[in-house]
């Protein structure tokens, strides 16, 4: 069953992408004119959450069931998900906020990728009924925020090395203090991937008599938490230079968003031939 | 003796010795216990994983291997690294690694799956189980301890024929002599002495038969036709009479499967004629209640059952690996806290009052 875009959907949808956008503009120009633009950045940015939370509630009245199906789905719920706990820590952690010069520019992308895909909609499968679903996805869900915060702080650590951006990025925080921030956060994330795959596991065995199946999503899942294992314990045992830490932070979460949003769309559905 | 260096979280202690074989000795340890090694291992296991990705085929070693070099790092950490003894949190999380993977293992050896089709009507049977895979310890003699009865069965479409919510009851007799109704489906499986059994979406009709030969002798039972929905416009299949005649047999379920419209396979209303076959020619059909004279006796149809499609999974393992799984991410989010994030960065520089490290440069 196909579902178009509602005109109230559409509506609240396109709030959103203005509102990350706006964000991501007052983020830029901000460090730009060198005027401090942390209210404007965080007020847009926790608009465009909020509406695309909306947009998620009218699609759930209008299709019957939450944003867990479809690349659509997937998108629309991350868009929020991920607004939301950038919005959140850059709101209560200031070390973070020179992060939003490069994660609120993967929010617009992530907004365009999303109206460019079809907003239909299929039936719910019987094993998606279940609470571990909301546990497994929540969980997913801030392991990716917290990775992309993090992502944000190493990439503009690396931009900030560039000729050309260092006029404008040159006198930034401390890296060193940056850097350190960057990794606790990354060992956050690697709690929550942790608790993810747990949860996946617990709801796998109720839904299709197996725990771990070695299908697209849990190998690449694990990919990415073994990634994630070897950069913390590198970067404990080697003095590496920070930016190689940078790197291995942007590593991770380019094979995880390529798991959240490759892997699924590449499968059709989330967990291929499962449902 | 030893003096422990290094800035992380993990740190090798170095023993100075004039030996020159014990210092070749140390030196060993220390590698097999370095995080170095570690790192190695995970980059091994991650190839091994691609590796059996890529290709199905690919032997098990790929990922064996380093699991049980990892496996190994770890003990000799265990003995040779005094401060990773002392951070409580980040050694539960690891020794937790290493029960889960010895839990995997011990799971492998005793897991049982297997596949049964029963019919309304029908207890289990464990003879009639086929097996797809069984560990060398799997304790066989449990299986034989299962018992219950298939009751009705109900599955739920959407239109386009597509499955929704899949009810199956199963009779069981309790400890006190009573005997009780379950649903299962779905995400419910029936646990039973260490079994799950869960619904597929492999379930269909069954004919009940009953033959009287000329001998007296009477046997009555259950012919499991195609998969249904999926299969209704083949719902035949051929039977060897208890006289040794073949013959074939047709289903026609009254039961008209919409496409556009929400619909319910439900056993309560099973209903539809049977064709009997010998050859081309010789065709009969055959309502609920009737009956047939074949070579060497009476062919009687009782009417139509449902059968249900069952996957069995056996793994004593499951529990604990989700404890060990809990405790292990507990414990490490316990170091990460007390060693990690309960320390400041450096000098207080985080004032949300006064976010001087927003985006803004502060100075040009």
């Amino acid at each position: 069953m196909a579902f178009a875009l509602s005109v109230p959907e559409a509506v609240w949808l396109w709030s959103g992408v203005l509102g990350y956008t706006g964000s991501a503009v007052a983020a830029w120009s901000g460090v730009t004119v060198r005027r401090n633009s942390d209210a404007i950045v965080l007020t847009l940015l926790a608009a465009g959450a909020l509406m695309f939370a909306i947009a998620i509630a009218e699609r759930w009245l209008h299709v019957g069931h939450g944003p867990f199906l479809n690349m659509f789905e997937i998108l629309l719920s991350n868009l929020f998900s991920l607004g939301l706990i950038y919005a959140l820590v850059f709101w209560r952690v200031p070390l973070v906020r020179p992060g939003a010069l490069v994660v609120l520019p993967v929010l617009l992308i992530l907004s365009v990728w999303l109206l460019a895909v079809p907003s239909g909609s299929g039936l719910l499968p019987p094993t998606y009924d279940t609470v571990l679903l909301w546990v497994h996805v929540g969980v997913g869900k801030v392991f990716l925020g917290f990775c992309l915060v993090a992502t944000g702080l190493a990439g503009i650590l690396l931009l900030k090395q560039l000729a050309v951006t260092r006029p404008v990025l040159g006198s930034l925080p401390d890296e060193a203090l940056l850097d350190a921030m960057a990794w606790r956060i990354m060992m956050l994330a690697f709690v929550f991937h942790s608790l993810m795959l747990i949860a996946g596991a617990v709801w796998a065995q109720d839904a299709w008599g197996r725990y771990w199946d070695w299908d697209p999503l849990e190998t690449w899942a694990f990919l990415t938490w073994l990634a994630l294992a070897a950069s913390l314990h590198a970067r404990v045992t080697w003095k590496l230079p920070l930016w190689v830490g940078w790197l291995l932070i942007i590593g991770v979460f380019v094979l995880a968003f390529l798991t959240f949003f490759g892997v699924p769309f590449l499968s059709v559905a989330p967990h291929k031939g499962m449902i | 003796m030893g003096r422990p260096v290094g800035t992380g979280c993990v740190t090798v202690v170095k023993i100075a010795s004039t030996h020159p074989e014990r210092r070749f000795s140390m030196g060993i340890l220390s590698t097999l216990s370095s995080v170095k090694l570690t790192v190695a291992g995970i980059i091994a296991l991650a190839t091994g994983i691609l590796v059996t990705y890529k290709n199905g085929n690919a032997a098990v070693a790929w990922i064996v291997a380093p699991l049980l070099l990892l496996a190994l790092n770890l003990l000799f950490a265990l003995f040779m690294n005094v401060r990773f003894r002392q951070q409580g949190g980040l050694m539960t999380f690891h020794l937790c690694l290493l029960a889960i993977v010895l839990l995997a293992a011990w799971g492998q050896l005793t897991v049982f799956r297997g596949h049964v089709e029963i019919a309304q009507g029908q207890y289990f049977d464990p003879s009639t189980v086929v097996t797809d895979q069984r560990g060398l310890w799997h304790p066989w003699s449990k299986l034989q301890q299962v018992r219950f009865e298939q009751g009705d069965i109900r599955v739920q479409y959407a239109p386009k024929l597509r499955r929704g919510t899949t009810q199956s009851t199963v009779l069981m007799r309790a400890s006190d002599g009573q005997r009780r109704a379950a649903t299962v489906g779905d995400i419910y499986p029936l646990k039973a002495a260490g079994y799950r059994f869960y619904t597929t979406s492999n379930k269909g009709y069954a004919l009940v038969l009953t033959w009287r030969g000329d001998d007296g002798n009477v046997q009555r039972g259950a012919v499991h036709f195609p998969s249904f929905p999926l299969n209704d416009w083949k719902q035949i299949n051929t039977w060897v009479t208890p006289a040794g005649t073949a013959v074939g047999l047709e289903f026609h379920p009254k039961t008209t499967v919409p496409l556009d419209s929400h619909w319910s396979l439900d056993s309560r209303n099973s209903a539809g004629s049977m064709t009997v076959s010998m050859n081309d020619s010789d065709r009969v059909t055959l309502e609920a209640g009737e009956q047939i004279t074949l070579p060497g006796g009476t062919l009687h149809y009782e009417g139509p059952r449902m059968w249900m499609g069952y996957v069995i999974f056996y793994d004593p393992t499951l529990a604990w690996l989700l404890a060990a799984a809990l405790i292990g991410v507990l414990a490490m989010a316990w170091h990460f806290w007390t060693s990690i994030w309960s320390r400041p960065l450096t000098t207080p520089v985080i004032d949300s009052k006064e976010p001087d490290h927003g985006i803004r440069v502060v100075s040009a």
